[in-house]
């Protein structure tokens, strides 16, 4: 074949700026750390890699609602156990007024005391979380009880997006637990009939508060109980979307990410490919007859 | 007779055709780099002999012609090649912009990142649907949406627009390079008349031919006064001897539509196989294709969030309110209407109704139209009569046709969509933070969060297409991956082809500067030679003189 000075220029520019090309690629690979970098990179994995990616959104965003249901969980259970707290002493002060040794000026005196004890009660039926009264359901704008125990709130528990499609309630009916809507006993109730049997040295009233009392005692228990359920039910689910997260990030990178082994020693490769072009070129350009 | 005064004037003759053969090498060497140029050679001959005492003496040698050294062969092939690589080279960078307006790679940035974003607002207010700062930072969210369609949108409409103003240049200069052919004919016929050959003349046509066939693909043929005539998109004149038939540029609607390339009144559009004209249009129908597509992901997106939302309550308690704005109906007349009627007014009627699809208002007579559904080719209403002014309602929207300077006309069509310049009219509707509806109940706030994660939901529901929002959208983006992907893929094969043909050619017809540098040192020394006869025949001469 005739080769002319400008076959041999032309061949030399197309593979010089073909070895660069590819090493400008590797450069990007290298400096992003991904292999795919643009959508023709690998057109067929991008739409896996964002679905993918929007998955891993929806996870971590499952994960914060998982965070903030904990967070509300934990301070109405601390607030319960308080409640519960809360009888266990009017229940011990209950069962030493309706002995024989009580008389009217102690159960007076225990009077005022249970009375303290219903206020705190209240205060903790009322329970602020982050600006909303925990124990109010929906209508957790407004204190939910009164001075003297009468509940506003209404029976909503709000729920959590979990999973997709799956929802975990984590709102507490107050009403049911403290008010005993829905067939339960009415703890506020109790207390204030403690109050006022032992106002009026009524030993018998003083009595049946003992009973009520652990009724009330039980059905705070159960709620307590019912609370840790969930807590459970969420960390499970958590514990679940972080070994997902982990498993699909596993996934995601081997879709996007370089090899980065690979692209240094292609890039070594390439390099010396250019530099021989580079140092051939020189050579050959240098030949000409016009020089003799 | 062959004497002194012969090799006399056969020297001369050496010594004059030798300079001309110099010239010749000179011409070459000058455009060693000239691309496109053809190497010439001179093309020596003897002159005719004369007879003298019943032999034949050869009188001198003389520079018979010109030639150019190339394949006819090659220089076709090598114009369909470049045809090719334009074509795949124009299409393939339209799609590597759209790529980089697209490219949603970056995990922060970009609509895939900016929807995920939404509805995990949505969520966060779910958690905690009465505090202010929840709202305000959905409100953000939103904003951001918004601001990626917007963004996205005014991008691909840059694109589209200077694509149009390539396309002008384009066609110009296609019909700019005719008129140089044919004057280039004109020229040539003329010379080739008088039985000479024309090579730079014929250089500087291939040169027009090959720009030619960059723009656009051609095939051509000669006449026998030298003249050529050029044919685009597999047959219609561009240029027949020294006529030029103009084409032109139809571009309706920057946004939709598609673009034809006329020639007369000849619809080329289709014809053409290669070219950069023809990339531009196939990557610009992509372009269209893919903002159609973002278009009903916005629509639908706004339709279905305020479907959602109206249903819902604020903590004002108030309720129907949108979250979104921008979904609106907009007709228009066919540009090919006869009649005098328009669209007045449009309006969306029932927002859950609303397909989202494309339709047409189709008139059989100036009474009677049928709407048609576009998209699914289902006929909506048939038979309608109609009335100027008065709304003609289908599938949650109207669209009101009147007569402006008369009724419309039998086969007049007015086109209806929902989706039209979504992408760029969406924006949040509510302002006000009480406005966002996360209650189902208005008796149950602020504390009610059903609507919020029903909001929520539609994230992960099968809306457009039989996927998500998100589905869709990965597939547009898959879809113009793989577009442009084969496009470069086929650019670069074609590369290394054309390559392959420059070198044939370069190898033919180039200079090699290493030839012409042995030419010239031959014709030095027959030069020299010849010079040398001249001597030896001066001396002769002088020898007769000096006898005495």
């Amino acid at each position: 074949m005739r080769i002319t000075e400008s076959i041999i220029f032309n061949t030399y520019l197309n593979d010089i700026r073909k070895h660069q090309e590819t090493l400008f690629d590797l450069h990007k690979q290298l400096s992003t750390g991904k292999s795919v970098n643009t959508l023709s990179d690998d057109p067929v994995n991008v739409g896996r890699i964002l679905g993918t990616r929007t998955i891993l959104s929806s996870y971590e965003q499952y994960i914060r609602n998982i965070d903030s249901g904990l967070a509300y969980l934990s301070v109405a259970e601390s607030a319960l156990e308080r409640v519960k707290d809360v009888l266990i002493r009017a229940k011990e002060v209950a069962v030493v007024q309706a002995t024989g040794t009580a008389d009217a000026r102690s159960r007076l005196n225990a009077a005022f005391e249970v009375s303290q004890m219903f206020d705190e009660l209240v205060s903790l039926g009322n329970q602020n979380f982050q600006g909303d009264y925990i124990f109010a359901g929906y209508k957790n704008g407004t204190a939910p009880f009164d001075s003297s125990g009468n509940y506003s709130g209404d029976t909503g528990e709000y729920a959590i997006q979990v999973e997709q499609n799956k929802t975990i309630t984590v709102g507490i009916n107050g009403g049911e637990v403290l008010k005993g809507t829905g067939g339960g006993i009415d703890v506020f109730q109790v207390m204030s009939d403690l109050i006022t049997a032992l106002n009026s040295d009524d030993t018998d009233g003083i009595k049946t508060a003992v009973g009520r009392l652990d009724t009330a005692f039980d059905q705070v228990a159960t709620a307590v109980s019912d609370l840790g359920g969930r807590v459970q039910r969420l960390n499970a689910t958590k514990e679940d979307l972080e070994n997902s997260q982990i498993d699909l990030r596993v996934v995601l990178s081997g879709m996007e990410d370089a090899d980065v082994t690979e692209v240094i020693s292609e890039m070594s490769k390439r390099q010396v490919a250019l530099e021989a072009a580079m140092t051939s070129a020189s050579r050959v350009f240098d030949l000409s007859l016009f020089k003799v | 007779m062959a004497d002194i005064t012969t090799a006399l004037s056969i020297a001369k003759s050496a010594l004059l055709s030798t300079q001309k053969a110099v010239s010749v090498v000179s011409h070459n060497i000058a455009n060693a780099n000239n691309e496109g140029y053809t190497r010439q050679r001179a093309v020596f001959e003897p002159m005719e002999a004369t007879e003298y005492g019943g032999l034949l003496y050869g009188r001198g040698v003389k520079i018979a012609d010109v030639e150019r050294i190339y394949d006819r062969y090659l220089d076709v092939a090598l114009r369909d090649a470049k045809s090719g690589y334009e074509y795949f080279n124009s299409k393939s960078s339209v799609l590597q912009n759209i790529e980089g307006i697209l490219n949603d790679l970056d995990e922060t940035t970009g609509l895939s990142a900016a929807l995920d974003g939404l509805f995990n607002s949505f969520q966060d207010l779910s958690s905690d649907p009465s505090s202010s700062s929840e709202r305000v930072s959905l409100l953000s969210s939103a904003a951001v949406l918004v601001d990626a369609f917007n963004n996205v949108d005014s991008r691909i409409r840059h694109n589209l627009s200077s694509i149009e103003e390539e396309l002008d240049g384009l066609v110009d200069r296609v019909n700019q390079l005719a008129q140089s052919i044919a004057d280039i004919n004109n020229e040539i016929s003329f010379i080739e008349a008088k039985n000479l050959n024309p090579n730079d003349l014929l250089d500087e046509r291939d040169k027009f031919l090959s720009e030619l066939a960059e723009i656009v693909d051609i095939s051509t043929y000669q006449d026998e006064r030298g003249e050529v005539s050029v044919l685009i998109g597999s047959g219609v004149k561009l240029v027949a001897g020294t006529d030029v038939t103009e084409i032109s540029l139809v571009a309706p609607d920057l946004t939709s539509g598609t673009y034809k390339i006329l020639s007369g009144d000849v619809d080329l559009t289709d014809r053409l196989t290669g070219g950069k004209i023809k990339g531009l249009v196939e990557g610009r129908d992509q372009i269209v294709e893919t903002l159609d597509d973002l278009n009903l992901l916005a629509a639908s997106l706004i339709k279905e969030v305020n479907i959602q939302h109206r249903a819902g309550y604020g903590l004002d308690s108030s309720t129907g309110n949108d979250f979104f704005s921008g979904l609106q109906v907009t007709g228009s007349a066919d540009d090919a209407n006869t009649g005098g009627a328009q669209v007045s007014t449009t309006a969306i009627t029932d927002l859950s109704a609303l397909t989202l699809n494309d339709y047409e208002v189709r008139f059989s007579s100036s009474t009677t139209y049928t709407v048609v559904n576009v998209d699914t080719g289902q006929v909506v209403i048939a038979g309608g009569t109609y009335t100027s002014g008065s709304a003609i309602t289908f599938d949650g929207m109207s669209v009101t046709i009147s007569d402006v300077t008369s009724s419309p006309a039998t086969g007049d069509v007015f086109s209806v969509s929902a989706t039209k310049d979504t992408a760029r009219n969406i924006d949040v509707a509510v302002t006000d933070t009480d406005k966002v509806a996360a209650a189902t109940d208005s008796a149950a706030l602020p504390g009610d969060n059903r609507n919020a994660l029903a909001l929520a939901a539609l994230k992960d529901s099968k809306i457009i297409n039989n996927g998500t929002f998100n589905d869709f959208y990965n597939g547009i983006l898959t879809e113009v991956g793989v577009a442009s992907n084969t496009a470069s893929l086929n650019t670069e094969s074609q590369q290394t082809y054309l390559q392959q043909l420059e070198v044939n050619r370069e190898s033919t017809s180039g200079v090699s500067l290493e030839e012409e540098a042995v030419e010239l040192i031959k014709l030095q020394r027959s030069f020299e030679a010849a010079a040398r006869v001249l001597t030896v025949a001066d001396e002769m001469f002088r020898t007769l003189l000096d006898i005495k």
